[in-house]
């Protein structure tokens, strides 16, 4: 919108025009009605003034024509000298004849009419003449004629000129009052003006007014404010309904834009997925042409119409179909059911998926019913094919389950019999050696000792790893009684204070802290505490003090115990060997041990339902987890 | 067309008439003289305040004796010709020898009745006295013609005007050629 640029039409000058043209009119009119009353009064001054003269010279020179007496009148008449305005004079007596005359020094003689006229007052240019008749006693003695200077024009023409100086004078005035008027009135209105420029131009109606008066303008620039608040709160709702009807709109294109994309998804699914669509009324009976129906089945038009398509269905499944569509009639809902439907093109029967739909008028009354049919023919068939397929491995699973079993019975209770029958041969080597070192030690040298020693300590090792060995297998066939309850932090401490008794006890620090108890195995879990910590003492034992922490704690109805130590560590890569059985991260001569000890603590906490893991890093200690559920009473 | 010439002649008479009572006229320097001197005598009255117990009711006319001059008198009478004077009527009487003053407000008497004067002298009443003689005013009378240059002008005695209880105004006295006190 562009913004006038007022100019001349501008307030400002309205006002000034209207200041100037009010003072010269003011000043016109006074000046014009003061002039003519001014000129008026001096014309009626003047010839009253001038009648009254006459009148006296009349009177006084009335005596003087009676008698004759022109030298009295002529006195009279010079008298007038004392009156600088009246320039001559003259008495004429009753036949007309001058009688006696009187001009003032530099007027012409000759300016004495020759004879009088009758009473009266004439103006010419700037002389003022008056007859007036002498009457005395009712008869007319003769005429005084006075002539006086009339200064009409000149009054007339000084008076304007001192209008037209007032009236400059005036304007210059009214100038300086309609400045000042300006600073008061125009101001407000001319900053209310700027306002409303910079509003239009920027469309910014944050702008506000300066209220700098009291009056009218003042509550115009306030009501300007409120209007200018109202628009700013107008426009902005109008710009936030714009923005949520565009939104909106945007909304509503793309909710179409989808909508056609899913119709058009829709059409070319139905059209690829299903081979055949129908329709039937109310009564399912085919009352229009069913081309696509006709093509499946094979059926001319004319024979399916009506109730003739049951026909192409295959006669076992109508009853199905006929109690499925009669439970969706009455609940007006879809329904879908599978039959065999003659295809034409195989000239067999087929397995489809009918489906129908009702098609409900304003009351919920069905009119029409829409159907598909879809082949599954092919579907079924692979279907039943998984079925078969499935069985057959699932029987073959179960045999070879049961296959693997029995080998695992078998190798379990050969190992249990090879460790059985190990033990004896063993405690004769033992019990022989014994009786060597006992009874034949002064035959033998140091070397033969010491031989013999090492014999009895590996056949002691050997025994221990069979011990091991049969703990280990026996875990495996024995089912673990879990019904008792473990105190673990006595278990724990027992266990510590049995292990401390064959140590240094000041150059270990082991701390076991309150732990949950559990259900469970009393000797077994104590078989697991025993492994733990004495590995924890093991592989710290090289340091110049063992620290070994034992706490716990319930999370998530499990109790997880931690056993940490700041021994050698290991090597993370290594942690899924860690519990298996014979499986060492150290050699044997470094630390000593059978290989067995956490995999029987694997093996026993997982038969109670747990799980074991460790966390290392080399040289810098381990930390081995054991989790065990915990049953409350409700178990 | 006769009443045409009728109306004509009857015109052309009148115009003959006119000029016959003009040529009729006497217009000597004496009759002309005694024509202003009527003139005055009237326009005296105008300027002269008589008591008012010199008039018998206020409607009463003014009288103007003339005593020894009956031209003037008949002068006069033209003169005054129904005419007033300051609403009053204004008549002219001629005086006989042995006449009395009674009724008269104005006296004119002439050289050869100056005695007219000594009744007034004797007997002052309201009564303005103009002669028209040489030394008039020391003959006792208020207003005396002279004759100046071709010109008629008069005199004023105040004291003969008090004497007999009139009262002459200042516009007069203007114009008088001579004042006495």
């Amino acid at each position: 919108m562009r913004v006038p640029q007022f100019g001349l039409r501008s307030v400002r000058h309205k006002l000034l025009a209207g200041v100037l043209l009010t003072s010269m009119a003011a000043l016109l009119v006074t000046g014009v009605a003061m002039l003519i009353y001014d000129l008026r009064s001096y014309h009626e001054t003047q010839v009253n003034d001038l009648t009254t003269q006459a009148e006296i010279v009349g009177r006084s020179s009335a005596a003087a024509l009676q008698f004759d007496d022109s030298k009295f009148a002529g006195d009279n008449l010079a008298l007038l000298s004392s009156r600088p305005g009246i320039r001559a004079g003259a008495i004429y007596n009753a036949r007309g004849a001058l009688f006696a005359s009187y001009v003032r020094k530099g007027t012409d003689r000759n300016a004495l009419p020759l004879l009088p006229e009758t009473d009266g007052v004439h103006i010419k240019g700037e002389t003022l003449d008056i007859y007036r008749r002498v009457v005395e006693n009712g008869e007319i003695l003769g005429t005084v004629y006075l002539q006086s200077h009339y200064e009409f024009y000149e009054r007339l023409w000084s008076y304007v000129a001192i209008v037209l100086g007032v009236s400059a004078l005036a304007l210059a005035v009214s100038w300086l009052l309609s400045l000042w008027l300006q600073a008061s009135v125009t101001r407000p209105i001319l900053d209310v003006t700027g306002v409303a420029r910079n509003v239009v131009e920027r469309r910014d109606y944050t702008l506000r007014a300066t209220k700098s008066t009291d009056d009218e303008i003042g509550y115009l620039v306030d009501a300007f404010n409120d209007m200018l608040a109202e628009i700013g709160r107008r426009t902005e709702a109008m710009e936030t309904s714009n923005r949520e009807l565009e939104r909106q709109i945007a909304e509503r294109s793309e909710a179409e834009r989808a909508l056609r994309d899913s119709e058009r998804r829709n059409r070319t699914l139905v059209n690829a997925t299903t081979s055949v669509v129908w329709t039937a009324d109310g009564n399912k009976l085919f009352s229009t042409e069913q081309l696509a129906w006709a093509q499946y089945t094979g059926q001319p038009p004319d024979e399916c119409h009506g109730k003739g398509w049951r026909k192409a269905l295959h006669a076992d499944d109508c009853e199905l179909m006929d109690g499925k569509w009669a439970g969706a009639a009455d609940a007006k809902e879809p329904f879908e059911c599978e039959v065999r439907l003659w295809h034409a093109a195989s000239a067999g029967y087929r397995f489809v998926s009918l489906r129908a739909a009702p098609v409900l008028d304003a009351e919920a009354g069905v009119v029409e019913w829409i159907g598909t049919v879809t082949d599954i023919h092919d579907r079924r068939h692979a279907e039943e094919e998984i079925r078969t397929l499935n069985a057959e491995l699932e029987e073959r699973v179960r045999n070879r389950t049961e296959e693997l079993q029995s080998t695992n019975k078998e190798l379990e209770s050969f190992s249990y019999s090879v460790s059985h029958d190990l033990r004896a041969p063993l405690r004769a080597i033992d019990g022989y050696s014994q009786m060597l070192e006992e009874d034949y030690r002064e035959r033998l040298d140091g070397e033969g000792q010491r031989l013999l020693q090492v014999v009895r300590q590996e056949a002691s090792k050997m025994g221990h790893l069979i011990d091991d060995l049969l703990a280990f297998s026996k875990l495996s066939r024995k089912p673990v009684d879990t019904s008792g309850d473990v105190d673990m932090t006595h278990l724990a401490k027992d266990v510590a204070e049995e292990l401390m008794r064959e140590r240094e006890v000041e150059r270990v620090r082991l701390d076991i802290w309150p732990l949950p108890s559990v259900r469970g195995d009393r000797a077994l879990l104590r078989q697991v505490w025993v492994n733990l910590i004495s590995n924890a003492l093991k592989y710290s034992g090289s340091k110049p003090r063992s620290e070994i922490l034992v706490t716990g704690e319930v999370t998530n109805g499990a109790a997880t115990y931690r056993i940490a130590d700041n021994g050698v560590g290991f090597d993370m890569k290594y942690a899924a060997k860690l519990f298996g059985v014979f499986q060492r991260l150290h050699k044997s001569d470094e630390f000593e041990g059978t290989g067995v000890g956490l995999a029987i603590v694997q093996r026993v906490v997982t038969r109670h339902g747990g799980s074991v893991r460790a966390d290392s890093k080399v040289g810098e200690g381990a930390t081995f987890y054991f989790t065990l559920p915990v049953r409350t009473e409700n178990d | 067309m006769a009443s045409r010439i009728a109306r004509v002649a009857a015109a052309v008479l009148l115009l003959l008439g006119a000029c016959w009572a003009a040529m009729a006229a006497d217009d000597s320097p004496e009759s002309l003289e005694q024509q202003v001197k009527a003139a005055f005598l009237f326009k005296f009255i105008g300027y002269v305040e008589w008591p008012a117990e010199a008039f018998a009711d206020p409607g009463s006319p003014l009288v103007i004796g003339v005593a020894g001059d009956d031209s003037l008198a008949q002068e006069l009478g033209r003169v005054i010709a129904r005419r007033t004077m300051n609403g009053r009527a204004v008549s002219v009487r001629q005086l006989r020898s042995g006449e009395s003053l009674a009724g008269i407000h104005m006296l004119f008497a002439s050289r050869s009745q100056l005695a007219r004067l000594g009744e007034l002298s004797a007997h002052p009443r309201p009564v303005l006295a103009v002669t028209d003689v040489a030394k008039g005013l020391e003959q006792g009378s208020a207003i005396n013609f002279v004759t100046a240059g071709n010109r008629v002008r008069f005199e004023v005695s105040l004291d003969a005007a008090k004497r007999n209880g009139l009262k002459i105004g200042a516009p007069l006295l203007s114009v008088a050629m001579r004042v006495q006190e």
